[in-house]
């Protein structure tokens, strides 16, 4: 998984969306969020296009520094702020969306961590990721190192 | 579709809902059937109050934003959350059934009153 900016092949009006929730998410819920990352087909640059008849969503991970599964008590105004972001960017020709996760990411599925940890666009991070995260990037850093993998 | 005929497509997932309660292997199930029952209830609410209806979920919560349902965009994307964990995690807990009820309670009674 890279840092990296929102992608440039994703529209303006969705960039711009993506960008608000981000940010949204940072300023309000600072003390929680350890991590935001894009994943799916438009972090793969595999999304369906515009003109589809069902253009890809763009699809947030949010981690927040709790072991409960649903970010109680948290998650009611975590997607107030959503909305709220969403209400700036009605425009957006692509859904946003936002799965919430607990910092022990121990009901994701292996193949999901892994999918992640490979495609995924860490757009915002607060100290260190995740212990199951963090291993899987440590594993396929050495796995770029020996060119088994670009 | 009409709002009568959404009124009876959530109905009839709630009727699947309560039988499946009884056995704890059915969670996921019961958190799909809750989240269709849910998309109808907001079909049948949008008719109800507004006249029009969104026939597809994608793009829905902006639809509801778009209305000045802000609340009920909320819960929306609170159920996808709940629904799409489902896709990519382990296993669907108790918590997350009882999540997904309370919020086909709150659009239950937001489309019926």
């Amino acid at each position: 998984m890279k840092m990296a900016p929102i992608p440039a092949w994703l529209d303006e009006a969705t960039s711009a969306l993506v960008e608000e929730t981000v940010r949204m998410l940072i300023k309000r819920h600072a003390n929680i969020l350890l991590a935001m990352i894009l994943f799916g087909s438009v972090a793969r640059h595999e999304e369906r296009p515009l003109d589809d008849s069902c253009p890809s969503d763009v699809d947030l991970l949010a981690i927040f520094d709790t072991t409960d599964r649903l970010v109680k008590p948290y998650r009611e105004d975590i997607f107030a702020t959503i909305i709220d972001a969403c209400a700036l960017h009605l425009d957006a020709p692509r859904e946003v969306n936002v799965l919430l996760s607990d910092r022990t990411m121990q009901t994701w599925d292996a193949m999901f961590l892994d999918n992640l940890a490979r495609d995924g666009i860490l757009l915002y991070a607060r100290g260190s990721l995740p212990a199951p995260l963090a291993a899987r990037q440590s594993l396929q850093e050495r796995l770029e190192d020996k060119g088994v993998i670009r | 579709m009409k709002a009568d005929a959404h009124r009876r497509h959530a109905e009839s997932l709630e009727r699947a809902i309560a039988l499946a309660k009884s056995d704890p292997a059915t969670s996921v199930a019961i958190i799909e059937n809750a989240w269709g029952a849910a998309y109808h209830w907001i079909s049948y609410g949008c008719i109800r109050k507004y006249q029009q209806h969104r026939d597809k979920h994608q793009g829905l919560t902006a639809y509801l934003v778009g209305l000045g349902e802000q609340h009920l965009a909320q819960w929306w994307r609170n159920f996808e959350d709940v629904r799409q964990a489902g896709f990519y995690g382990n296993q669907a807990g108790e918590s997350e059934v009882q999540e997904a009820l309370d919020l086909l309670e709150r659009i239950r009674t937001w489309a019926t009153t």
